[in-house]
C-alpha cells in the first residue's frame, strides 16, 4: 500500500515492560517492535497473558515502557511529562477497553462527548462531535439513552464511538468484539475498517482469528514477543474463478 | 459434492439448458468449486436416465432413444425440466441433513498427529508457519467478502453464505493450531516436571 511511504503513526521500538521486580517480575514484553501507518488496520494476536493488552496501553500512553520508545506521530511519549502524555493521549488516541468502561451515570452522547471536553472544546461544539460518531457507528437514535438500558452491542458501539470521536489518528481497540454474537462483532470490524480507510491508523487486539481477518496485517505475539506476521496476497489469487 | 442435487435443485426453479445450469450454479458459488461443462452434461444424461429430469420442449432432433454419442452433440439445445419423481428427489435431499459419517481426509490432521511422534520434527515451527498461511488465506476471503457488495441480488446473498462458510472453516482450522500448541506446551511442560517421561 502507498500509506507506507509516509511516517508511522505509531512506532514502538523494542518495547520491555516488567511489571514488579525480583522474584515476582514478570516480563511482559521482552523487546518488541511494532508500527502502524495511517490508513491501515494492524491486529495482534496471541494466547492469554501473551502481553496484547500491555501493548496496547504503552502504545496508547495509558502505561510506560521499562525501556524502549514509543512514538505516536512523531512525538516520543516516553520523553514527555504526564501531562503532555496525557493531552497526546487525547487529542491523538482513541481507545476502546477490553470491556466497555463507559460511564454509567453519562448517556451515551455525554460518554462519547466526555474526551472532546476533556480536550477543552466548548460543550455545544463537543456534543455536536458525539453525535457526529455514534450517527457514524449507526445510533444516533441512542443518543440520550443509559448505557445500563443498552445492550452489549450497543454499548459496544458507544465505546467505539468515543473512540473515535473528532478525528484521532490512532484507534487502539483491546477485544472490541468481545461477547458480540457474530453478525454484530463483523459490523464492529467493518466500522473500524471504514475508519482506518479513511486515514486513521488503527491497532485491533483480538483473539478471533476471524476478526482479525479484516486488518492489514496480523501480529502473533507469544511470551512478550512478536513470533510471526502475516501480510496479504492480492485476492485474485486466491479464487481461480474468482467472483470479483 | 453432490452436483446431482445441485442441478435437480436448479431445476426447480425452471427449465434450463446445460450452459445455464452451470452459470447459475457458479452464481450462487461464487465460481468456488467450479464444475466443468462435461460434468454437467454427464450428470443430465444419468438423472434423465435415472428419470428425475427430461427435455422440456420435443423440437430436438435426437429421440429419447437415440445413441450416447449424438445426444450428447445434441444435449446443448435441450432444455432439462424436473419430473414428478426428481422434485420429490429435490425436496427429499433438501430436508435430510448432510451425513459425514466418514471424516474427509485431512492433510493437515494427519501431518500433526506425524509430527507429534516421528523424532526431529519442529511442530512449534510446523503450527506458526500453519497458522500464518491459514491467517492469510482467512484475510483473502474476508477481503473478497469487503468488496462484494449489497446483498440484494438472491445469488449474492448466496455467494456471501458461501464465502462465511470458508471463512468460519479457516477459522476453524485456526483455533484448532492454538488449541494444539497450547496442549503441546502443557504437555511438555509436564513431561519436564515428571522428569522426561513421555
Ligand atoms: N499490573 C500488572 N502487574 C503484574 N503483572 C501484570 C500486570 N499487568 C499484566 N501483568 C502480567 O503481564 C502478562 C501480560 O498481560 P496482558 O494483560 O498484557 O496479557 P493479554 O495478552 O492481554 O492477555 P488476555 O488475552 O488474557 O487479555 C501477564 O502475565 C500478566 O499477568
Ligand atoms: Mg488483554
Amino acid at each position: 500500500m502507498s500509506t507506507k511511504a509516509t511516517a508511522p503513526v505509531l512506532r514502538l521500538t523494542d518495547v520491555h515492560r516488567v511489571h514488579g521486580d525480583g522474584e515476582a517480575a514478570v516480563h511482559a514484553l521482552r523487546g518488541v517492535s511494532f508500527t502502524a501507518y495511517a490508513g491501515e488496520l494492524v491486529a495482534v494476536m496471541g494466547p492469554s497473558g501473551s502481553g496484547k493488552s500491555t501493548l496496547l496501553t504503552i502504545a496508547g500512553g495509558l502505561d510506560q515502557p521499562t525501556s524502549g520508545s514509543v512514538e505516536v506521530e512523531g512525538t516520543d511519549l516516553v520523553g514527555l511529562s504526564h501531562a503532555e502524555r496525557a493531552r497526546t493521549r487525547r487529542t491523538s488516541v482513541g481507545y476502546v477497553f477490553q470491556g466497555f468502561n463507559l460511564v454509567p451515570a453519562l448517556t451515551a452522547a455525554e460518554n462519547v462527548a466526555l474526551p472532546r471536553e476533556l480536550d477543552g472544546v466548548r460543550s455545544g461544539e463537543a456534543r455536536r462531535d458525539a453525535l457526529a460518531a455514534l450517527e457514524e457507528v449507526g445510533i444516533a437514535d441512542l443518543a440520550d439513552r443509559f448505557p445500563d438500558d443498552m445492550s452489549g452491542g450497543q454499548q459496544q458501539r458507544v465505546a467505539i464511538a468515543r473512540a473515535i470521536v473528532g478525528e484521532r489518528r490512532l484507534v487502539l481497540a483491546d477485544e472490541p468484539t468481545g461477547a458480540l454474537d457474530t453478525e454484530t462483532g463483523e459490523e464492529i470490524l467493518r466500522l473500524l475498517r471504514a475508519r482506518c480507510d479513511a486515514g486513521a491508523a488503527g491497532v485491533l487486539v483480538t483473539h478471533e482469528a476471524r476478526h482479525a481477518a479484516w486488518a492489514d496485517r496480523v501480529v502473533f505475539l507469544r511470551d512478550g514477543v512478536v513470533v510471526d506476521e502475516s501480510g496479504s496476497a492480492p485476492v485474485d489469487d486466491l479464487l481461480e474463478a474468482g467472483h470479483a | 459434492m453432490s452436483v446431482k442435487h445441485a442441478l435437480l435443485s436448479l431445476l426447480e426453479q425452471e427449465p434450463m439448458y446445460g450452459y445455464q445450469l452451470r452459470q447459475e450454479f457458479e452464481a450462487r458459488t461464487g465460481g468456488t468449486w467450479p464444475l466443468n461443462v462435461g460434468q454437467v452434461y454427464t450428470t443430465l444424461t444419468r438423472l434423465e436416465r435415472d428419470g428425475l429430469v427430461e427435455p422440456a420442449a420435443h423440437d430436438e432432433t435426437a429421440g429419447p432413444d437415440g445413441d450416447d454419442a449424438t445426444r450428447t452433440a445434441t444435449q446443448t439445445q435441450v432444455r432439462y425440466r424436473l419430473t414428478d419423481a426428481g422434485r420429490d428427489e429435490v425436496a427429499t435431499w433438501f430436508t435430510t441433513p448432510v451425513t459425514r459419517s466418514q471424516p474427509a481426509r485431512d492433510e493437515l490432521a494427519i501431518k500433526l498427529a506425524l509430527a507429534v511422534t516421528v523424532p526431529g520434527v519442529d511442530v512449534g515451527t510446523l503450527i506458526q508457519r500453519q497458522r500464518s498461511a491459514s491467517m492469510q488465506a482467512l484475510q483473502d476471503y474476508t477481503r473478497l467478502k469487503r468488496q462484494a457488495g449489497g446483498e440484494q441480488e438472491r445469488a449474492d446473498l448466496a455467494w456471501g453464505l458461501v464465502l462465511d462458510s470458508l471463512v468460519f472453516a479457516a477459522e476453524a482450522e485456526i483455533r484448532w493450531l492454538d488449541h494444539c500448541e497450547a496442549r503441546l506446551r502443557r504437555a511438555a511442560r509436564e513431561g519436564s516436571a515428571a522428569g522426561g517421561a513421555r
